[in-house]
């Protein structure tokens, strides 16, 4: 999933590049308002988070020039101005969330999810199952699109780069599915994450998804050979 | 705190009043008269009185000439009808001639209506109603007017053999008839058109000739009186008044010197409030723009420590340590900065209007999730027990505010203890209870807590810091968002609850399967 970042501040930029793709999205970055509608143009990513204060154009007029030729693609707002016009303005602008600055990794992809689900969920609030592709895993349906698993009542979101590590392991079902092979097929074959990233996103996983250490469901480790979804 | 410009209305206001009020005081009217010439108006009277003996005298004339005629009733009764005001026309005979038989007295009534009729001490009483003559009552010669008080109007004609002929006379149709004649034909009166003020010709009985000008209530200023035996006339006057108005000068100087000194001090007043709110301004601004270019510098600290804290899990205990601890310090100084920008904008807030769709349970869960590693360095052990798993219409950001406000409370305060986090969702009304069984808030500052800059205890050296804004602050977000938050009385430790409006925005969903977690 391509995610448009623009923001003037480069550390800022560099930050939520990091974060994104850690989480298994692919982000654009723009460095001011024009290059943001440029790389929209060119990308067509499937969220913008957009910075007000920007050179040349600002947040604003972007998400209002977006808006007017794409009213679905969700628009998150980050910005340091927080006072309530300003989010009152940025939500009738027509975006989808305004995240005051200063904030965390962990909110700003808690946002980043909850605005992709909106994008794809029903008018009732439930995955809308007709148009999306999902899986069972140990009795868990994975939602691809909706970025979500539901069992019964409970639903956790997770992130894309988790859906592909359930999706791998699914596909492989019963076999043992290496630790270069999870990273050639998550990650691909240009990056090359650390050793640990794999480890912290699968425990991630098995928090999320409630395992049990001592009978896996989902997530079982196979000592020196790599992983596997049993049967 | 009043405003400047209220200030300066009130004083200005104030300076009006003086003004308007010395006006009044300093005001003195006097009415003056201005006396007119008499002249004309006797000249009136004069007039009046020649046409008035005239008249009597016509009149006079055509009553000798039916006494004359006097030989029986029926002739008396055709020349009498002729005549305006005769009621009765008597035939009496005096003592005079007692040596010869009194022939009767003869009374012929003239009109349906009829009065008494006179009688002589020597008459022998008629039946009809009477009244006494005495014969002394009439001149001598001829005869004459009998206007004796408490009679009727009389005329009599002495004839020959002590016969005297009385005509008895109604006054008021006298009067009409000459009141008739005066208005139509009688022109004496125009000379006193002219001028200013008002004049009346008008009979006693109140029978008005003529009025010029609109004559006051009050008494005339002159009045003449022509009185003949056909009635009684007068002719008043009243003089042009004008009112005349000035100014106590002293009074005057006085009230509009208070006036404009109270101006000038409104003014003074003014300028002074408007420095001292440009000044306040400034000041609030300055905060304002350093917490704002504070932002994004911290934004970037929390991110890169986020990925630093994940990229190091194989690091050192010590390491890890420290980076947790940075987070929750630039976490502390995120919280910090909000809860600064909320004080200095909450003179100038507006109504919230920043509604939008957010589930309690999960902006709950975020926010501990932000306190999760301060309260294990501060050994408390947090349980939830979530049941407003369903999305509202909230203001999501300021909840948030609210219970990291609530948590860092606990965090400062209730080190070592349990934290109990509750939720419930209810027709349209989000509750949730924060209580800890910490040392708790004694009962007498349970809403001292929530003013701001109050604290519990000033003492810099009981290792616990605060600006003393959070609760203030946390009770302006909740009561804004149209609910309050409280201290409820608990057996142990403090217990906060919130309760807020929040409608359903579209439907339930479900929660995250976390709604009654396990204690940590």
């Amino acid at each position: 999933m391509k995610i448009l970042f623009a923001d003037d501040d480069p550390v800022t930029l560099e930050a939520l590049e990091t974060c994104a793709r850690a989480e298994g999205y692919e982000p654009i970055l723009a460095r001011n308002g024009q290059q943001a509608l440029e790389l929209w143009e060119r990308h067509t990513p499937d969220l913008l988070c957009l910075d007000i204060m920007m050179p040349e154009v600002d947040g604003y007029e972007v998400c209002r020039r977006i808006r007017a030729r794409d009213a679905s693609v969700p628009v998150l707002f980050l910005s340091a101005k927080s006072e309530e016009w300003d989010v009152v303005l940025g939500l009738r602008l027509g975006a989808d969330d305004f995240i005051r600055k200063p904030f965390g990794k962990s909110e700003l992809l808690a946002r980043i999810l909850a605005a992709l689900r909106r994008g794809t969920r029903g008018p009732t609030g439930a995955p809308s199952s007709g148009t999306s592709a999902s899986f069972e895993m140990g009795g868990w349906t994975i939602y691809t699109r909706e970025l979500r698993a539901v069992r019964g009542p409970a639903s956790v979101d997770l992130s894309p780069r988790e859906i592909a590590i359930l999706g791998v392991l699914h596909r492989h079902r019963g076999e043992v599915v290496g630790r270069d092979q999870l990273l050639n097929e998550c990650w691909g074959l240009e990056y090359y994450p650390e050793s640990r990233t794999l480890d912290q996103h699968l425990m991630k996983l098995r928090r999320k998804l409630g395992e049990d250490p001592a009978s896996p469901q989902i997530l079982e480790t196979v000592r020196g050979a790599g992983f596997r979804y049993p049967r | 705190m009043v405003g400047p410009r209220v200030t300066l209305s009130l004083l200005l206001v104030l300076a009006s009043c003086v003004c308007i009020g010395g006006v009044l005081l300093a005001r003195r009217e006097s009415v003056e008269r201005e006396a007119r010439p008499s002249a004309p108006l006797h000249e009136v009277a004069a007039a009046l009185r020649a046409e008035l003996d005239r008249l009597e005298d016509l009149y006079e004339g055509h009553l000798r000439r039916v006494a004359a005629s006097a030989s029986d009733s029926r002739g008396l009764r055709r020349s009498a009808e002729k005549l305006k005001g005769v009621r009765v026309v008597s035939v009496l005979h005096t003592a005079l001639s007692k040596q010869a038989l009194l022939p009767e007295d003869l009374h012929v009534i003239i009109g349906p209506e009829s009065g008494p009729v006179p009688v002589l001490n020597t008459s022998p009483a008629p039946v009809r109603r009477h009244f006494q003559l005495d014969p002394d009552w009439i001149p001598e010669t001829g005869g004459g007017w009998v206007d004796h008080p408490g009679k009727p109007l009389l005329f009599a004609v002495r004839g020959q053999a002590g016969k005297l002929v009385v005509f008895t006379l109604d006054a008021e149709e006298l009067e009409r008839a000459i009141l008739m004649h005066l208005r139509g034909q009688w022109s004496g009166f125009s000379p006193i058109l002219r001028g200013t003020g008002a004049d009346q010709l008008r009979s006693r009985r109140g029978g008005i000739v003529v009025t010029n000008g609109m004559p006051p209530s009050a008494p005339a200023d002159l009045q003449l009186t022509v009185s003949v035996h056909l009635g009684v006339w007068d002719i008043l006057s009243w003089d042009p008044r004008n009112k005349r108005i000035r100014y106590e000068p002293a009074i005057l100087a006085g009230s509009m010197g208070i006036a404009v000194l109270t101006a000038f001090a409104g003014l003074g007043l003014y300028g002074n409030q408007r420095r001292v709110a440009a000044e306040a301004a400034k000041r609030v601004s300055f905060v304002n723009r350093v917490s704002h270019e504070l932002r994004t510098p911290l934004t970037n600290i929390l991110l890169h420590l986020d990925l630093a804290a994940e990229a190091a899990e194989d690091e050192s205990p010590a390491t890890l340590r420290s980076l947790g601890l940075a987070r929750d310090e630039a976490g502390r100084l995120a919280r910090l900065i909000q809860n600064v920008l909320t004080f200095s904008c909450r003179d100038r807030k507006p109504a919230s209007t920043g509604k939008t769709t957010g589930v309690p349970d999960t902006i709950i869960r975020t926010t501990i999730e932000n306190f999760a590693t301060a309260f294990q360095r501060r050994e408390i052990r947090w349980e939830t027990d979530l049941a407003a798993g369903c999305a509202c219409l909230l203001d999501a950001d300021a909840l948030a505010q609210v219970l990291a406000n609530l948590f860092s409370n606990v965090e400062k305060y209730a080190p070592e203890s349990v934290l109990r986090i509750e939720s419930r969702w209810s027709v349209g009304i989000l509750r949730i209870v924060v209580a800890d069984n910490g040392p708790g808030i004694p009962e007498e500052a349970a809403e001292r807590i929530f003013q701001p800059f109050e604290r519990l205890s000033d003492r810099v050296d009981e290792g616990v810091s605060g600006t003393g804004l959070g609760l203030a602050i946390a009770r302006d977000l909740a009561v804004e968002m149209g609910g309050s938050l409280c201290l409820e009385t608990a057996q142990a430790g403090a217990r906060f609850v919130v309760e807020l409006p929040a409608p359903a925005s579209y439907g339930l969903l479900p929660s995250n399967g976390l709604g009654s977690e396990a204690a940590r």
